[in-house]
């Protein structure tokens, strides 16, 4: 298990209005309150690496102009033995 | 139903802590400080493990193991935010090779031994000859280690042979300092990045090297703060998406920018500001020591001993026509920057409306000539009257996360005490006697070997060290010119290379003992960041098997040496070298070199306030250890301003924010060279490199860091998403070069110098791109190590080596 929140800035435009309705419409994303701009979220997944997938798909989605991390839990089951390795 | 009712409760936990980043009515600092009450976890501070921005992270254990974290919001170098390394911190305890059991090196194999074993061996090899065996410690050590390891060297086996890693990274920017305040370490803070309305980078990366503070800014201008920002860059790199202005230089010629600033300034009529008369003297080196630059050894050894790092007078005259050379026209052709973009800095840094911010990291520094750039760098931030002021400031960032609390502070070097007092001073070695309770005379009088030295004796045949310990680095990778340098040491059977690490490394491939250590939170421990922050932070996790603090190791060797009746480790009255420091109030010393008694005390705090006192002398004042358990994080110096009440500096040198400025001065450079409060201005001529790309090797190689990866990889390649995200090094190659060689993204590339050579694969149009004649390699992937390629010139000052440039040829493989 592994959930992340995070701060998106998210452009003053068309394309981020369809992003919030992309992360609405994702069930591992919830969104929270926003500022502005500036929109609260949280990340579910299964594991760290789902996290950083999802991660790095979010920074590169158009209408995200910052996505700043906030907060991480990196439960037991998220770093298995030979996951590591497996990258070794 | 209780894993969804957790985690229910952590999302929504997470969800309060982003919404507190952007509606701060919803976090209060109480909450920042202990937020996820109730999710069943153990939380605590400590500074993140790697670079040395210093961010304050909360961990988050449970069962024994940290499982969580998130970025400090009460730590004012981050408020609250973390880079994607800083969020996978804690996992860098958690790979599946750690080292648990002490080994040593048997018929070419590593054998698990005892820690008494382990400890007998260092003992006996010291021992037997102690002024061959030298110590190589890190940026990375803790202020305690250091502290404890320096002692161990200094004061217990009476010469200087000890480095730390720090001399790859920051040595020409301490060389800078001193050369121009008379003291190491910056005058300004991060919050200079709050202020500043021009920021310069000078051969620096900060969006992925130092990505916290890069965003400081970037925010800034997000929340529409004017701040012009400018590259000067020897490739285009992700700052330089988010620049205004983006020039590349040629590599070396960054001395020949700042002097046609300076040229401009001077004819503006800056020289006759008030400010110059009145703070500052120009200044020259006192020799022409590098008459040829490919000939490091020809330098005057009288002209680059340390006693002359500050040079001498320069008359206003011959400072002005020295610069008359430097028109924008001729630094546009000596540097290929444009002239408009000179003239425009110049005028920004002429603007007294304007508040510039120069910063700056390994480009200045891995130079061969460091400590001349450093220098104009400071001066001409004092000429144009841009310092002293919030946001007008010359910043030197550092790598490591305690280069500046341990290496420099600490005097880690090889030709410092603690303190940063230096080994030529009769007075501060009798200080340091004295301190240390060491009968007189202890205290060698000659500095040590640097870092390439050390190395160069290590693996030469005959060369004067035998035996080196390393902690907490790997030398094994970052050393440059690796063939000569670390690898030659397999041929030189009586070479002895005993390494406390946390993970197999390049070093511990050719070690003949590995000593298991405990890493990050798994010991107690004290950083020093950039800005003179020191941080501290409670032990949090066990560290797996056996593996042991590195402070530990020393002190259990030391007290072996003491037991075998040598004299080193005795202080004046017969006792053991720690005792005094480790007393307990009753009189007694605590058995902490037997490790089940380790923690009996705290061994940090007893070290540490042993190590305090040396710190007023250069007007670096710590506060007690117990201040830095409340604190999150204190700049130096640290005055107490009423009873118990511990206040920081954020300025130094300025009237009204450093508290030893006389009232009435303005500013005051109480560390002055010249002993008349003054800093300088400098004149330092460009000059060539010492190895330019020619027929035979006609591109220019540049190494460097990536965001993923700190450092040689040895932790953050054992981060999942981080090794995948960044799986392994690659070359840059410009795609008009690339396509003159037939070289697509991908290709097998061979670079090659007249040191070694490397393949690995090509990256045409990644996040990076050098200009053309220029490629550049990371050197996190110790499976392609590119410093095979590299070669050690160095500072003659700084000592430091340039891993920047060197010339070599690329090949499609």
């Amino acid at each position: 298990m592994s959930i992340s929140s995070m701060v998106i800035d998210v452009a003053d435009n068309v394309d981020g209005a369809e992003l919030l309705d992309v992360l609405r419409a994702d069930a591992r994303f919830t969104l929270g309150p926003a500022n502005g701009n500036r929109h609260a979220i949280v990340l579910d997944t299964p594991s760290v690496l789902d996290d950083t997938t999802a991660f790095d798909w979010l920074r590169d989605h158009a209408g995200v102009r910052l996505v700043t991390l906030v907060r991480a839990y990196i439960d037991d089951e998220a770093l298995p033995a030979g996951v590591a390795a497996e990258y070794l | 139903m209780i894993e969804l009712d957790r985690r229910a409760f952590l999302k929504s936990s997470a969800m309060a802590a982003a919404a507190a980043m952007i509606l701060p009515s919803l976090g209060s600092a109480a909450e920042g400080e202990a937020p996820p009450l109730g999710d069943g976890l153990t939380w605590a501070k400590a500074p993140c493990r790697f670079c040395g921005t210093g961010c304050g992270v909360l961990l988050g254990a449970k069962d024994g193991k940290i499982v969580a974290m998130q970025a400090d919001k009460l730590a004012t170098v981050n408020n609250g935010l973390c880079c994607v390394k800083g969020y996978h911190v804690g996992l860098i305890l958690y790979g599946q090779d750690r080292l648990t059991t002490p080994q040593k090196r048997v018929d070419g194999k590593l054998v698990p031994i005892s820690w008494d074993e382990a400890i007998t061996i260092i003992r006996d090899r010291i021992t037997a000859n102690p002024g061959r065996f030298a110590f190589y410690g890190s940026g990375q050590q803790t202020i305690p280690e250091g502290y404890a390891s320096n002692k161990f060297v200094k004061g217990g086996l009476g010469h200087n042979h000890i480095d730390p890693n720090a001399r790859l990274c920051m040595a020409s920017a301490a060389a800078g300092f001193n050369a121009t305040y008379g003291v190491d370490e910056p005058a300004g803070c991060y919050d200079d990045l709050d202020h500043c309305t021009v920021l310069i980078d000078w051969g620096n990366n900060p969006a992925e090297m130092h990505p916290v503070l890069f965003s400081r800014v970037m925010d800034r201008r997000l929340r529409g703060d004017k701040v012009l920002y400018i590259d000067l860059t020897t490739r285009r790199t992700r700052s330089s998406e988010q620049a205004d202005h983006v020039a590349f230089f040629k590599p070396n010629t960054d001395l020949a920018i700042a002097n046609g600033i300076a040229h401009l300034l001077v004819k503006a009529g800056f020289l006759d500001k008030p400010w110059v008369e009145k703070y500052f003297r120009l200044r020259q080196r006192v020799a022409e020591y590098a008459p040829d630059p490919t000939k490091r050894d020809v330098y005057d050894a009288e002209a680059i001993h340390p006693k002359n790092l500050a040079g001498k007078d320069i008359t206003r005259e011959a400072y002005i026509k020295n610069l008359e050379f430097y028109t924008p026209e001729k630094v546009e052709e000596i540097s290929g920057v444009p002239a408009t973009l000179i003239r425009l800095i110049a005028e920004k840094m002429a603007d007294p409306n304007e508040r510039v911010l120069s910063w700056w990291c390994m480009g200045p520094n891995q130079h061969t000539r460091g400590t001349a750039m450093n220098s104009l760098l400071h001066s001409i931030h004092h000429l144009s009257g841009q310092w002293g002021k919030p946001g007008a400031s010359a910043f030197s960032l550092t790598g490591q996360p305690s280069a500046c609390g341990t290496a420099r502070e600490v005097g880690t070097f090889s030709h410092l005490l603690p303190g940063h007092l230096s080994v030529l001073n009769e007075h501060y070695r009798e200080l340091t006697e004295e301190l240390w309770h060491l009968p007189k005379g202890r205290i060698s009088d000659k500095i040590g070997f640097h870092t390439v030295k050390m190395w160069d004796e290590f693996c030469t045949e005959g060369g004067a060290v035998d035996t080196i310990w390393v902690q907490v680095t790997n030398p094994g990778q970052t050393l440059p010119n690796q063939n000569k340098l670390f690898l030659a040491k397999k041929d030189r059977p009586g070479k002895f290379l005993i390494v406390s690490d946390v993970y197999p490394t390049a070093t511990t491939a050719l070690a003949d003992l590995v000593l298991p250590s405990a890493m990050y939170v798994e010991k107690d421990g004290m950083y020093g960041n950039a800005e003179r922050k020191q941080q501290q932070w409670f032990k949090m996790v066990d560290p797996p098997g056996q593996a042991r603090p590195d402070a530990w190791q020393i002190l259990a060797v030391s007290k072996q040496m003491f037991d075998a009746g040598f004299p080193g480790m005795k202080d004046k009255d017969g006792e053991w070298l720690f005792a005094k420091a480790l007393k307990n109030p009753d009189g007694s010393v605590p058995p902490v070199w037997d490790f089940a008694h380790y923690y009996d005390v705290n061994v940090d705090e007893r070290l540490f306030e042993e190590y305090r006192p040396f710190t007023k002398v250069k007007h670096k004042d710590l506060a007690p250890y117990s201040a830095y358990v409340k604190a999150h994080g204190l700049r130096w110096p640290v005055i107490e301003t009423k009873p118990g009440v511990w206040e920081e500096t954020l300025w130094r040198f300025v009237e009204g924010k450093d508290p030893y400025v006389k009232p009435g001065t303005g500013m005051q450079f109480y560390h002055s060279n010249t002993k008349d409060d003054k800093a300088f201005i400098w004149w330092h001529p460009y000059e060539a490199a010492p190895e330019e790309p020619d027929a035979e090797f006609p591109f220019w190689l540049c190494t460097g860091r990536v965001l993923e990866h700190w450092h040689s990889g040895t932790m953050t390649m054992r981060v999942p998403p981080l090794r995948r995200s960044m799986p392994h090094a690659y070359i840059e190659i410009h795609p008009d070069d690339a396509a003159a060689m037939n070289v697509a993204s991908g290709d097998q590339v061979t670079v090659e110098s007249r040191r070694g050579s490397l393949t690995l694969p090509a990256w045409l149009k990644g996040r990076g791109q050098p200009p053309r004649g220029s490629v550049f390699v990371p050197f996190f992937d110790e499976r392609l190590q590119i410093n095979l390629v590299t070669k050690e010139y160095h500072d003659p000052f700084s000592k430091q080596p340039d891993f920047k440039k060197c010339a070599v040829r690329v090949r499609k493989a």
